[in-house]
């Protein structure tokens, strides 16, 4: 189990390392520069733009650039941003925890919502009822987000004062205010994933109903809560928890939508605007972090599996 | 807290005394702004983002300022200047009680500094170009400085007077400050205190040097607050939900002020502004190379109509000055050459080219959203005249690389304007100009442009100017297309606040809230 | 021609002569995703001819006016008829959505069965490559592709497509690696029979079922991948609408007239409703496993 645990970490640093390269490869391919964003529409003074891109270390070869950056970041230093003189590391760690909190607070949403909807729909006899939330959960996943965000903050925060605009103060020192401030892009991002969990749910469930044990559970006299409880869905959570940790990588990649709509400070904002910038180094900071938080988010779920089922095991 | 504490002291011991205590309850309260643009570069000589001059109107001063109502301009840290007969030496006067935010005087070594520093090509300054003409700054003593010109520069006033160029800093700025970009040190009425991605936190300079006509001590609220909110529909909602005491911006144009227009509690202010729609052409190869295709443009542009569909009627057809400049605008631009819409003839000079079905490129800038609207209006009407145009939206650092190497056919954008007409026209216009991307070349303007920045005489200043308008207008550099008005919408608690046509926040040190939230 | 264990699914189930209404009874998800999805497909085919006004015809005297005559369902900031612009803005967010998950099904379902037949190194660099893709921010990526080439219609198709590629190429290589191990593969390989022949005769039908599944699902969520990137400014280009640009566009006008994102959103939601419920209605038909108990086989 520990060879396997150190096996996966391992394999983490070429996978980092064939993205840095990518992303590294990619932004030099787009036009424009971040010397030319700096100097913005002040002057069009060709010597002007070269020596700024002598001091940003612009005129050196691609793969000259790129090792200079990988010694850096070796030694630990994440860099300084182009556009805006801090260091990233800084950037970086005030975006980090809006982005890890929307992320879980909106997984915690989406279960919470998908759970009992899919289970109400894998075990209802009443085929209407089946059919009237197979449609609710389709519909959730038919809605772009922006949409959604717009359609709430109008709602809610506007015309009913229930929820704060923009209020996003740290959890340590108001954790209510917190909670409550979240709550909307939480929901947005949820609602999708929310539907697509539901729907796994209530496919997993209605993929065991014709198994063996639950007929033997039925015969054996068992409450139909306690035969859903026990016997159908530890087995039929397997593929959910795949998919549960698929959703929770991608919201952790970061919804630059939701950020944008709700005005929150994350890393899907702070890479949109690195690459609307040509913030070299700062998307360079913001995809590592991101794939990497990905893929130990995948190695969790993996890890999950062995508690879940014991039949799998990792030699 | 404890300032609010003591104010309402005060309040209370002075309306027992009958004196003055309307003023001392406007102090105290936190201002906070909604914009929709980061916050990137506050240092005052390097800066040129619309975002960064919010703050450094708040933080950095200039010796002369303009007025928020009447845009003349008046003293400030300079309380009196004169101008010598040959127009080449120009000697101030500061006042004595202004201070930096460490407590230090301003002073006339500070002024020098600060000149010397703009011109210093390490600084990498914008400005620079603007104070070209200066060729010694001498301090005559503690707080009389005087600048000599190598020749006449009518600008220079306006340059002086404009703290978005020319903020006085003071000396060893950039030791004792660290890295300018991120961290300020000014006379203003706000300082710093604050700079994080969601925005900048500034609170009062307690030993501010204006006062208000009272005598109290401005600025009046305690802290100002810049909220970075990126999309303007969450900008309303921020507003409307009193979370925001005033937006203004890219985000707030004629249909917000319609949506907001009657919420109660909330104010909507406009003025006209000095900066202006235009379409950049590409003047120096292609088919825009001939004027008689430029001219072609112009006439089929009916710009009163895009002023119609794009800002709902709520803007001016312009020239290449503003019209709210009437001492430099006395024609109306209708009687400018090629101004009023003609399609007619503009298919005829398009024919005479030989050009009679020209298809073109446009490429309208992102990070503005009419001028994507103005694109598609343009497309509309000059398809009238057998003119094809293909929109072209690129990202912000791909619009400014095209920019920047004039690869274009033609763009959209919006240029900010000035109260001068050199500064608002030469840089653009002029061979030498820096942002003369259109590459156009025309002697008899230049001619027009370098007398008349070396005039010190208005009414003649005025005349060459009437001049380089039909010239411009005649040649089309590029379309000036209109100037719309500027809109900002404000809670009904923030009383005091001026809105002026260069967008400034100045004003907000002479604001303050109510509390009757 | 030893068909072998190859599981041909329950395609034969349903035959298209059952008869409309029976389908009707029996797959109620289907025949209503396949109607919607009939219905747009044919507005957005008739489009040239259904809609009533030219699509960027601008009329400034009537703009956001609210459905009615003769703008059936409003107009937009210029005056546009929406009516016009949600026809043709089908056309646009199909093909777009269409072209994309067609893109990414030769490319990834290709790479999916190249590893999954040729196994060993090739194999796992393939996926390897793969899972890297797969790391990556999805929309961080698009958007870094839509700035290299640019925005418009042929980068909005690649940038999504290329997103979706490791879905497929991971979709397609399972039913791969069962049949590769199959002895009646080892034998025709043996026996010389050529590799591309093996493919299409064997691998191709059960690698079909998932694939096809999966790009009903990715169809759907291609023409929100598009309207999300419209959102950002990177999408389509004006003024030829795509369902995406039209709800981003309004959405700024939302308290002046909600029609023009109104009628768009529900446009999409229609469409993305179509092809789940026909997704649906698929996977089931595929995997007899998915089957509500009341509808006995």
């Amino acid at each position: 189990m520990q060879r396997y645990l150190a096996q996966r970490l391992l394999l983490l640093l070429p996978v980092l390392l064939v993205i840095s390269m990518l992303v590294f490869g990619l932004m030099h391919l787009i036009p424009g520069d971040p010397a030319q964003v700096l100097l913005g529409f002040e002057s069009t003074d060709p010597a002007q733009l070269a020596r700024v891109r002598r001091d940003l270390g612009l005129d050196r070869p691609v793969p000259v650039q790129y090792l200079r950056w990988m010694a850096r970041l070796l030694r630990g230093d994440l860099g300084t941003s182009v556009r805006t003189g801090r260091p990233i590391a800084d950037l970086v760690g005030e975006a980090l925890p809006y982005t890890l909190e929307l992320a879980a607070y909106g997984l915690v949403l989406a279960v919470a919502l998908a759970l009992p909807l899919g289970i109400a729909a894998g075990t209802t006899r009443s085929r209407l009822a089946d059919a009237a939330m197979q449609t609710f959960t389709l519909l959730g996943l038919s809605l772009p987000a922006f949409w959604v965000g717009a359609v709430l903050i109008l709602t809610f925060s506007v015309h009913l004062r229930w929820f704060p605009v923009l209020a996003y103060p740290p959890l340590w020192r108001d954790p209510l205010g917190n909670l409550w401030g979240f709550f909307l892009p939480a929901l947005t991002l949820a609602v999708p994933n929310a539907a697509a969990i539901a729907r796994m749910v209530r496919a997993s469930l209605v993929g065991v109903r014709g198994e063996e044990y639950v007929t033997v559970a039925r015969a054996k006299g068992l409450g139909e809560a306690a035969v859903v409880r026990r016997h159908m869905l530890p087995n039929a959570l397997i593929p959910v928890v795949t998919l549960v940790g698929i959703v929770a990588g991608y919201l952790v990649g970061g919804s630059i939508v939701v950020e944008q709509v709700f005005a929150i400070p994350g890393l899907g904002r702070l890479g949109l605007l690195a690459i609307v910038q040509r913030d070299y180094p700062v998307l360079q900071a913001v995809v590592l972090l991101v794939t990497g938080l990905f893929v130990l988010v995948n190695l969790a779920v993996d890890l999950a599996y062995v508690l879940l089922d014991p039949r799998i095991r990792y030699g | 807290m404890a300032v609010r504490g003591v104010a309402v002291a005060l309040a209370t011991a002075a309306a027992l005394a009958g004196g003055a205590a309307a003023q001392a309850e406007r102090r105290g309260g936190t201002i906070r702004v909604g914009i929709t643009q980061e916050i990137l570069n506050l240092d005052p000589h390097v800066a040129t983002a619309f975002s960064s001059f919010q703050v450094l109107d708040l933080v950095y001063e200039s010796l002369l300022r303009l007025n928020p109502r009447t845009l003349a301009l008046e003293p400030n840290l300079a309380q009196s200047w004169s101008v010598s007969p040959n127009g080449l030496e120009y000697t101030f006067t500061l006042r004595r009680d202004a201070t930096f935010h460490d407590g230090s005087a301003v002073d006339a070594s500070d002024v020098k500094y600060t000149i010397d520093r703009i011109l210093n090509p390490a600084t990498r300054s914008p400005q620079a170009s603007f104070l070209g003409p200066v060729r010694e700054v001498a301090v005559l003593s503690p707080f009389v400085v005087r600048i000599t010109l190598a020749q006449p520069f009518a600008p220079l006033l306006s340059v002086l007077g404009d703290n978005r160029r020319s903020g006085i800093v003071p000396v060893n700025f950039e030791e004792k400050v660290g890295t300018p970009q991120t961290r300020t040190l000014g006379s203003g009425p706000y300082q710093l205190a604050e700079f994080a991605a969601t925005g900048v936190r500034l609170v009062r300079h307690e030993r501010y040097w204006r006062k208000d006509a009272e005598g109290t001590r401005l600025p009046y609220a305690d802290a100002v607050v810049f909220r970075v909110i990126p999309d303007p529909a969450t900008l309303r909602a921020a507003v409307r939900a009193g979370e925001v005491e005033m937006i203004i911006g890219f985000g707030v144009d004629v249909t917000a002020a319609r949506a907001l227009r009657d919420v109660p509690g909330l104010r909507v202010v406009s003025t006209p502004d000095l900066s202006y729609s235009l379409v950049g052409l590409q003047v120096e190869r292609g088919p825009l190379a001939d004027v008689r295709v430029r001219q072609a443009l112009s006439l089929a542009t009916d710009r009163q109509k895009v002023v119609e569909l794009v800002y709902s009627g709520r803007g001016a057809v312009g020239g290449p000055l503003p019209p709210t400049l009437e001492e430099w605008t006395p024609l109306p631009p209708g009687r400018l050459p090629h101004y009023r819409s003609d399609v007619g003839r503009a298919r005829q000079l398009l024919a005479q080219a030989g050009q009679p079905r020209l298809a073109l490129r446009m490429m309208p800038i992102p990070t503005v959203p009419e001028a994507v609207q103005i694109a598609q209006v343009l497309k509309e009407q000059w398809a009238q005249a057998g003119v094809t145009v293909e929109l072209e939206q690129v990202d912000f650092a791909t619009f400014l690389a095209r920019w920047r190497g004039s690869q274009f056919d033609t763009f959209v954008s919006l240029n900010g304007g000035a109260t001068d007409p050199d500064i608002h026209l030469y840089r653009h216009l002029h061979s030498t100009g820096s942002t003369n991307v259109f590459k156009f070349k025309d002697p008899a303007l230049d001619q027009l442009l370098d007398q008349a920045r070396a005039t010190a005489d208005p009414k003649r200043r005025a005349q060459l100017y009437v001049q380089a308008q039909q010239r411009i207008a005649d040649q089309v550099p590029f379309l000036f297309i209109a100037y719309a008005d500027l809109f900002a919408v404000l809670r009904t608690q923030l009383q005091g606040f001026v809105l002026t046509s260069t967008r400034s926040m100045a004003p907000l040190a002479e604001s303050w809230v109510t509390s009757s939230r | 021609m030893a068909e072998g264990v190859a599981p041909r699914p329950a395609l034969r189930a349903v035959r298209p002569s059952a008869g409309p209404l029976r389908l009707l009874r029996r797959a109620p998800k289907a025949a209503a995703g396949a109607a919607l999805l009939l219905a747009v497909l044919a507005a957005a085919l008739l489009a040239p001819v259904l809609a009533p006004f030219p699509v960027t015809e601008m009329h400034p005297e009537a703009r956001f006016a609210p459905p009615g005559r003769p703008y059936l369902l409003g107009t937009d900031f210029y005056g546009r008829d929406l009516l016009s612009r949600i026809l043709w803005g089908y056309r646009t967010s199909l093909a777009v959505a269409a072209l994309a998950v067609a893109f990414a099904l030769l490319v990834g379902g290709t790479l999916g069965v190249v590893a999954g037949f040729a196994g060993g190194a090739v194999d796992t660099l393939i996926m390897r490559v793969m899972d890297v893709a797969f790391a990556f921010p999805v929309l961080l990526l698009a958007i870094t592709i839509v700035v290299i080439l640019g925005p418009g219609i042929t980068t909005t198709v690649l940038a999504i497509g290329l997103v979706y590629v490791p879905i497929f190429a991971r979709i397609a290589r399972g039913p791969t690696l069962v049949v590769a191990a199959q002895a009646y593969v080892e034998a025709a390989r043996a026996l010389g029979q050529r590799p591309w022949r093996i493919v299409t005769r064997h691998v191709m039908p059960n690698a079909a079922t998932p694939v096809l599944v999966q790009a009903t699902i990715n169809l759907a969520t291609a023409i929100l991948f598009e309207s999300a990137l419209s959102f950002l400014g990177l999408g389509t280009q004006p003024p030829y609408p795509s369902l995406g640009l039209m709800v981003s566009e309004g959405r700024n006008y939302l308290e002046v007239s909600p029609w023009p994102t109104l009628c768009p959103g529900v446009a999409i939601v229609v469409v993305v409703l179509g092809i789940n419920l026909l997704g649906d209605a698929l996977q089931e038909l595929l995997d007899p496993r998915l089957r509500p108990t009341w509808t006995a086989a």
